[in-house]
Formats: C-alpha cells, sequence, structure tokens
C-alpha cells in the first residue's frame, strides 16, 4: 500500500529574482544603500522646500542659534554612525554618503558659529539633521529574512518627510510670521517715539524753573526713545524689503528725524533766558552774591533735552554700509537735508546772548557747527535784544552807555536779563539790568556763568528818583575765572577779546594806554573808559574777573 | 601524537612521523588527511575502506596557525546521516571561490581563504582552495564521512572595509565535517565535547535535512519511504542533542537556526513549484541570476523572495499530515523564527549518471544553487552587512 505523500499548498513561489510594480521599488537596493540614497534625498528635498518660496528664502532664520545647535547634532550623530558601520562590509557608497554627511554637517557648525541669521545654513541645518536621522536605522541589526529588508528605507524616507516637511513648513511660517510682526512693530515703535518726541517738544516750558524734576520726568520719556537698534539693523531692512515693508520703515525713521530736528526749533527748546533767577546775582537786599538754586538743576533739564533730542537724531541717521534696501538709501537722503535745517536751527540759537551754550549739549555739535564753544570775542558780539533791527551786542558800548532807562523799563528787548528794579544804595536810587550769558558745565548737563553785563542806572542826587531819560551809569562785567585756567592769563585774554570785541562792532576809535598796546590794564573808546576793576568772589569761592565800562 | 593520528596512519600508511610538525610530517598528514567519504548507506561496508588520501603535500599553502582563534563565527551544519552536509559545505566553498560569481556574497566579498584541522588544538593548515574544490568540480562523489576522518575547516571570507572602503578585513567561519551517525547518536562523553567545541556558541545554526524527507511526493518508493523515516528520526535525534547540550550549558542567547531543505532538486519532493521556480532556472541559467546577484538591487531582490518562499515553506510544514514535520519550525526555535532554504548543493541525477568514463576536464560544472545564503547569514549576524 502506498504512503500517503505531502499534498502541496497552492502558494505562490517566486522566481529567485522576480520582482514588478511597487515590490521592485522596494527592492532596488540593499538595507543600507538605500537608506543612503534616502537620506541623499532628504537632504536636497527639505532645503529645495524651504528655499521655493522668497519669504522662505530670505526669512527662515532659527531663533536662539537653533540652526548651530541642529548642526552640532546632526554632526555628533552622523559621525556615530561613521564609525559604528564602518567596519561593515559592503560597497563604498553608503560609507562615503555617511562620511561625507558628517563633514558637511561639521561645516555647517563652524560656518554657524561665524555667520549668524543665515537663512541658508538654517536651511541646510535642518536638512543635515534629517538626513542623517534617516540614516539612523543603519544602525539597527538586521537579519536577511527580516521583512524590514525592503521596508526600512521607503519607511526611514517617509517616516523624516512626513515629520520634517509639516515641522519645517510650520516653523517657517512661523518665523515669517514672526519676522512681519517684527517689522511691523518697529514701525509701530519709530511713529510712537515720533508721537512722543513732538509731544514732548511741544509742552512747553513754562514751569521748568519752578519744577524742574517735573520737567525732568518729561526728558526722560526722551531717553526711552532709541532707534539707533532699529535703524542699524541691517537684517530687520532686509526682512523690511522682503516683506514690502520697507518704505513704511524709512519713512516712520524719517518722521522721527524731523521730530527730532522740530525738537530744537529755537522757538521749542527750553530757555534759560526764561528764568527769574540767574546761576548767580549780586543782591540788592543782602548786598551779596547769590547763588540761584533753581537755576542748576533746570538748567541741567534744558542741557539734557537738547542732549536726547539730538542723540535722537544722530541715532536716526543711518551709518555705516548700506543694506540691500532702497529705503534705507532714501533715508540716508532724508536725514541729510534734514541734517541742514537742524544746523540752521543750532546756528540760530548760538547766536543768542542766554541760550547760546545748550547747542553744544547736542551730541554732533562739532560736525555741525564746526566748534564746541563760542569764543569770548564772538559772544561779546552776539545780540542781547533777538532781532536785527536795534540790535544790541554787549561789545557795543557806546550804544550800550546811550540805553535810556525808558527802553530797558518799558520796553523790555534785553533777553535773558533780570531787572532789579529801582533800590536804593547809599542814599541813590539804583536799578540795575543784569544780563546773563553761559557755557556748558565741565561735570553735568547744566550751564555755569560765563558772563554778566549789567547797566548800571544810578539818581543823580541822594533821595532823587531816576528818569526815564538816565544813560547808565555805568556797564558791569563780570568774568567768572575757570578753575583749571591761570587767572591773569585768563584776565589777559578776556581784555584782549574784549577789546577786539568793541573794536569789532564799533566804529569808535579805540585807544589803549598801555604802552605796549596790550589792553590788559584797559582801554578807552570815544569818551568811555573800560578798566579792570576789584575781582569778585562768587558763591562757591570761584573768582570773577570785573570791568567797569564809565564815562570819563 | 593523538591516538586517532595514529590510526589514521595505520589505516592508510605512510611512514614515520615527522615530530617537528604538529601532527605528523607533510607526507604523513597527506595520508592522514583522507577526503571526507560519502557513499548511500547501501554501499558502505561494515569495515570502513583503505582510501588513497586526496590530498599531497602540494595542496597546502605553507601558512598555518592556530585552529582556535577568538573572534571566530562559529557556523554549525549538522544533520543526520546522508542529509549531505559535506556537499553542502563542499558547495558553499566552491561558490565563495568563484569570485565575481559567488551569488549573494558577491556583493561583499574581496577572497576566500580555507584552512584545515585534524582536532581544534592543532594548528590549522591553509588548503589550496581549488584543490579542495577540485572533486566537486569534477563531479566526483564524496565519500561518507567516517567518524574516523572528522575534520575541522575554517573559511576565511575576506570583504572590504574602512571608512572609505579602502581597508580590509576578514570573518571567519568554522565548520565541521563530522560524520552524521556521530551528530545522530544520543550525547556521551566522546561526541559530547565536539557539541560544545563546535555548536554551543555558534550564532548561526544550520540543520541540514533532505527536502524529499520533509515533503515526501506520494509516488516515491517503498526504500524511499524508509530512509525518510532513517532521516526524519536522525533530525530529531540531532535537534535533541543541540537542545541537550545548551540546556546543559544553560546557554540562553539566541541562535539564528536555518533549515537546510538539502537535495531541493530531487524529483522525490511534492514541492514542484518549488522546484519549478526556486530550484530549476537557478540551475539551468545560473549566469543570468549570478550576473543580476552582482548588484544590490539583485541581492536585494533575491532575499525579499527567499524570504516569500520561507514563508511558504513555514506554512507547507504546518499543514504537513507528519506530526514530526509540522512540529519542525517549533523545535528549531533557538530564540527566532527558522529560516527555511531549499538548497541543491549538486544535482543529484547527473551526479547519478557520473562514471569514470564520461567525466572529462572542461566539462560544465555543477551548479550550487542558494547555498551561500546561510554564509551571508552568518556576515550579517557578526557584522551587520546589510546595513
Amino acid at each position: 500500500m502506498l504512503e500517503a505523500g505531502h499534498r502541496e499548498l497552492e502558494t505562490e513561489i517566486p522566481d529567485p529574482l522576480e520582482a514588478s510594480g511597487l515590490r521592485r521599488l522596494w527592492t532596488s537596493s540593499l538595507p543600507a544603500a538605500a537608506l543612503s540614497a534616502a537620506s541623499a534625498v532628504v537632504f536636497v528635498l527639505v532645503p529645495a522646500f524651504l528655499m521655493h518660496d522668497r519669504e522662505m528664502r530670505e526669512l527662515f532664520v532659527l531663533p536662539d542659534r537653533l540652526g548651530l545647535t541642529l548642526a552640532l547634532i546632526a554632526a555628533l550623530l552622523a559621525w556615530g554612525i561613521v564609525f559604528a558601520c564602518h567596519r561593515r562590509p559592503g560597497r563604498p557608497w553608503p560609507r562615503w554618503w555617511c562620511l561625507i554627511l558628517a563633514l558637511v554637517n561639521t561645516a555647517l557648525c563652524i560656518l554657524a558659529v561665524r555667520f549668524q541669521e543665515s537663512s541658508l545654513l538654517d536651511a541646510l541645518s535642518v536638512a543635515g539633521l534629517a538626513s542623517v536621522v534617516t540614516l539612523v536605522p543603519r544602525l539597527v541589526k538586521l537579519r536577511p529574512d527580516s521583512a524590514w529588508v525592503q521596508l526600512i528605507a521607503p519607511l526611514s524616507l517617509l517616516g523624516v518627510l512626513l515629520v520634517v516637511l509639516p515641522a519645517v513648513a510650520w516653523t517657517g511660517q512661523r518665523t515669517v510670521s514672526a519676522k512681519r510682526a517684527g517689522v511691523e512693530e518697529a514701525i509701530d515703535r519709530l511713529r510712537l517715539w515720533t508721537t512722543e518726541v513732538r509731544e514732548v517738544s511741544r509742552l512747553g516750558w513754562a514751569r521748568l524753573e519752578a519744577d524742574p524734576e517735573a520737567a525732568g520726568k518729561v526728558v526722560d520719556r526722551l531717553e526711552l526713545v532709541r532707534p539707533q537698534g532699529l535703524i542699524a539693523n541691517a537684517r530687520l531692512w532686509q526682512e523690511a524689503a522682503i516683506l514690502g515693508r520697507e518704505g513704511d520703515l524709512a519713512a516712520a525713521a524719517a518722521g522721527l528725524a524731523d521730530a527730532a530736528v522740530a525738537g530744537l526749533h529755537p522757538d521749542l527748546v527750553p530757555h534759560v533766558s526764561t528764568f527769574r533767577e540767574p546761576a548767580a546775582f549780586w543782591s540788592t537786599s543782602s548786598r551779596q552774591w547769590e547763588a540761584g538754586l533753581a537755576f542748576p538743576p533746570a538748567s541741567e533739564v534744558v542741557g539734557r533735552y537738547h542732549q536726547e533730542i539730538g542723540r535722537i537724531f544722530d541715532e536716526v541717521e543711518p551709518e555705516g554700509p548700506p543694506p540691500a534696501s532702497r529705503a534705507w538709501i532714501d533715508l540716508k537722503q532724508h536725514c541729510s537735508a534734514a541734517q541742514e535745517t537742524l544746523k540752521q536751527h543750532l546756528r540760530s540759537q548760538e547766536g543768542t546772548w542766554t541760550d547760546g551754550w545748550a547747542v553744544y549739549r547736542v551730541p554732533s555739535h562739532k560736525a555741525l557747527l564746526g566748534r564746541s564753544e563760542i569764543p569770548l570775542v564772538d559772544l561779546l558780539q552776539t545780540s542781547m535784544t533777538g532781532s536785527d533791527e536795534g540790535l544790541l551786542r554787549p561789545a557795543d558800548l557806546p550804544n550800550l552807555m546811550q540805553v535810556t532807562l525808558h527802553e530797558v523799563e518799558t520796553q523790555r528787548r534785553f533777553q535773558g536779563c533780570r531787572e532789579t528794579g529801582r533800590y536804593f544804595n547809599d542814599s541813590y536810587q539804583h536799578f540795575r539790568i543784569d544780563c546773563y550769558a553761559y557755557l556748558p558745565q565741565k561735570r553735568g548737563l547744566g550751564a555755569d556763568l560765563r558772563v554778566e553785563m549789567r547797566l548800571v542806572y544810578v539818581a543823580d542826587c541822594r533821595y532823587c528818583t531816576l528818569k526815564y531819560s538816565q544813560y547808565p551809569k555805568e556797564v558791569y562785567f563780570l568774568f567768572p575765572i575757570p578753575e583749571e585756567v591761570d587767572s591773569r592769563q585768563y584776565e589777559r585774554k578776556v581784555m584782549t577779546d574784549l577789546v577786539n570785541a568793541v573794536r569789532a562792532v564799533s566804529s569808535v576809535p579805540v585807544s589803549v594806554w598801555d604802552l605796549s598796546g596790550s589792553a590788559e590794564n584797559g582801554f578807552r573808546i570815544g569818551d568811555i573808559r573800560v578798566n579792570r576793576s576789584r575781582p569778585e568772589e562768587l558763591p562757591g569761592g570761584q573768582q570773577a574777573l570785573v570791568v567797569r565800562v564809565v564815562r570819563g | 601524537m593523538s591516538d586517532q593520528e595514529a590510526s589514521a596512519i595505520d589505516r592508510w600508511g605512510g611512514g614515520a612521523p615527522d615530530e617537528s610538525i604538529p601532527g605528523g610530517s607533510i607526507e604523513a598528514e597527506s595520508r592522514l588527511v583522507p577526503f571526507p567519504s560519502q557513499r548511500d548507506e547501501a554501499d558502505v561496508p561494515a569495515v570502513e575502506p583503505a582510501e588513497p588520501p586526496p590530498y599531497s603535500a602540494a595542496d597546502f599553502d605553507p601558512d598555518s596557525e592556530p585552529f582556535d582563534l577568538p573572534g571566530t563565527e562559529k557556523l554549525g551544519i549538522v544533520g543526520g546521516q546522508a542529509v549531505g552536509k559535506s556537499y553542502l559545505f563542499q558547495a558553499m566553498v566552491y561558490r565563495t571561490l568563484a569570485g565575481a560569481y559567488s551569488g549573494a556574497l558577491n556583493y561583499y566579498l574581496d577572497g576566500t581563504r580555507l584552512f584545515w584541522a585534524l582536532d581544534r588544538r592543532e594548528r590549522a593548515r591553509a588548503l589550496q582552495i581549488g584543490k579542495f574544490a577540485e572533486n566537486y568540480r569534477l563531479w566526483e562523489r564524496l565519500p561518507k564521512t567516517y567518524r574516523s576522518a572528522q575534520h575541522w575547516y575554517r573559511l576565511r571570507l575576506r570583504y572590504r572595509t574602512g571608512l572609505l572602503g579602502r581597508d580590509r578585513a576578514v570573518m571567519d567561519v568554522e565548520f565541521f565535517d563530522g560524520a552524521g551517525e556521530f551528530f545522530e547518536a544520543p550525547l556521551n562523553e566522546a561526541n559530547r565535547k565536539v557539541w560544545r567545541e563546535g555548536y554551543l556558541h555558534a550564532s548561526v545554526m544550520v540543520f541540514c535535512l533532505p527536502i524529499w524527507a520533509a515533503f515526501p511526493s506520494h509516488d516515491m518508493s517503498p526504500d524511499g519511504w524508509q530512509k525518510r523515516e532513517v532521516l526524519l528520526n536522525g533530525l530529531e535525534q540531532v535537534v535533541e542533542n543541540y537542545t541537550d547540550v545548551r540546556g546543559e550549558a544553560k546557554q540562553r542567547q539566541p541562535v539564528k537556526t536555518i533549515l537546510a531543505l538539502t537535495q531541493a532538486d530531487d524529483r522525490r519532493s511534492a514541492l514542484s513549484k518549488v522546484y519549478d521556480n526556486w530550484i530549476s532556472p537557478y540551475m539551468d541559467s545560473p549566469a543570468t541570476y549570478l550576473r543580476q546577484l552582482r548588484k544590490g538591487s539583485g541581492v536585494a531582490r533575491y532575499l525579499a523572495n527567499a524570504r516569500q518562499v520561507s514563508a511558504a515553506l513555514h506554512e507547507e510544514l504546518l499543514s504537513s499530515e507528519d506530526p514530526r514535520v509540522a512540529a519542525i519550525p517549533q523545535k528549531l526555535d533557538f530564540g527566532g523564527r527558522p529560516w527555511l532554504i531549499p538548497v541543491s548543493a549538486i544535482e543529484g541525477s547527473k551526479l547519478d549518471q557520473m562514471t569514470d568514463e564520461n567525466r572529462r576536464p572542461g566539462m560544465k560544472a555543477p551548479v550550487p544553487v542558494h547555498v551561500e545564503l546561510p554564509l551571508l547569514v552568518a556576515l550579517c549576524e557578526r557584522d551587520n552587512a546589510l546595513m
């Protein structure tokens, strides 16, 4: 009887090399080569995906040096795979690809340290990491009879792409949105600052002397205006250009520049000439020199104001090599034009007797005005009356000695001067108008007294009243001597400057009575004598040169 | 000199051994090294006959090294009598010899060497690999492997490695050419040592069973059915011995097992589709397949199809009415599902027809079919070659 044999099942038995359809695709290479090919595809696809859009291409910048971190991780992982797999048998292409990937990621690390905020490098860093992650299955031990031999490469490719591409797209969109928001925020901030500067400059300084602390808080608002970080940010300009907002950015910056220039208009700036109390004055009641208590903090506010507004304009003005932005160049041209207006404002103010010192608090004053201080000889030639008509200048001694009391008491032509009102001194009625000129403090932002000029009116007789038609009995000059200067040398210079100023403004001949020709000991102009007098000691112990101008 | 060697000298004849050479003089060695012999059981005389030794001194290279080297990958090829273990090893070596036509191994291989030793404690002599495969190539029937003539071989596979692929590394694969009755015998003091030394730490175990024994056709002769019983019982004992050896040593390390369904060209097998689709095309035009297998895509497809064939054979085993056959996959599970590979070391029908008259130089050589897959498994096991 025959034994029963095995009944063969209806199962498909393939030819040893049979493959069709998708199977042909999955069996196109061994896992090591297939994973390497998948990794190469990822390395090309990811940057291509990121760079296809102009905004993504230019703006895909990862925050907080994340690109460097990714490149570092990718490099470490790639080198790990290189050394884990280098002893395995097989063809060279998978081991070359892994080595190339390790070297590329290492190079990306170095470049990421050197070049920050590069969208290309960040895209390559992401691609590098994704590419290495695609290769990670090479660390898995795979037997020839495992189904993963055919599946591992396509699954790795799909898995990585399905994770990386959406993640990259999402990150890219977020980055672009963040950049857009950053540009909008920059524009809004510039506009806000413009409003702030305009508000501060138009507030009015009527209460500056009475409440310098409150005025100081107003100026504090200007310290928060810091446009340099935005204007100098080349990346911001590039992003604005890519997003089509560079015009608005430049317009906002130009608006701020204009507000700053307007803020230094002589009519809008705070003036020490409006103060009732000067830095130091001779008190008629106490008959001694007194310091103006409100003056130092109030003048400091004036100095700070000029400094801050000037700084704001300087920071708005673009400097350095231009980024790839037409609007940036337009802004630079606008600021150059605005600078001319600023120069005019400063020159106008510099030419005033009392308030000229403040222009030297503007940080770029030297570039704009060509000097850090007005020479005394020029100061003595500036007007005290503020108008071309009926100009009265300290050096114009003959005309000064012709100013009637009526002109002084009723017409109020003098700016920055303080009237004493009528008072009696030694039984004679007196009237003075004291005019002060200042210079910037060496320490601090306020002003120090540079020159005091008095017109002194004295009644003709005891207990008589002054007549409106009276002329000044004398013109009195006080020149505080700076601490760091030799007093003799300073006195000599002052007298020289005074005589030179007098000669410059007056056609009346000037003669000196020193045979050397020096005016150090005095000089005469017409019937007016100009002599040095006994020095005065000001509050704080500072010495001052006194020069008296009298007829006779 | 061991008793075994002395016995071999007595059996094969020869002069006094040269003491300076371990194991005796080269000439004595050549007489000590008979080619493993295998014949059908019906032809085996009661006493092992004396045959002229096939090797001479010229068959060996001057190199020698200790046989037992650390880091050697152990590939255990075991099975009962007449299952084709020796032919399988011969075919494996022959396949690796072919260079660009090494089948699935060609993708990795960069050269091979073969070492031989009578005992593991001896120095291994480097065999001229062409000489080793000469009888196989000339369709010489291998003599039956007797217990007195069991040998150790080490096949050294060289491959490219390194960061740029310019370095060379080697994988040594050990093989014990043992007699079938040796493996089938219950564990005793004599064979336990070999089991432990040769197979306990093998990472890949190849169990051999002729395909027709697992899947007999309904028209097999009564003689064939009887032989089938012997073969199935032999496999069962071999698996039991291996299991016991592992158990005694408390060895829990998983082992990759392969069931090599040998003699897959034998038409006594009921699996005609396996023969028609998996064996015959390869055997009939090997160059077509070997050319494709030089490329990675060819190897990938080949492995995918081999996996499909293995899955199909698992189904066939489970559907067998013979519980001994149906239980094979479970018995061979030493930490993983066994891989079932139908192999043909040499075309049996042609071998049977070969005589001295029609054997001539230049005749078409045998085509080993799918024999290199166990070596590929060993390469993957040690070096994760696929990745």
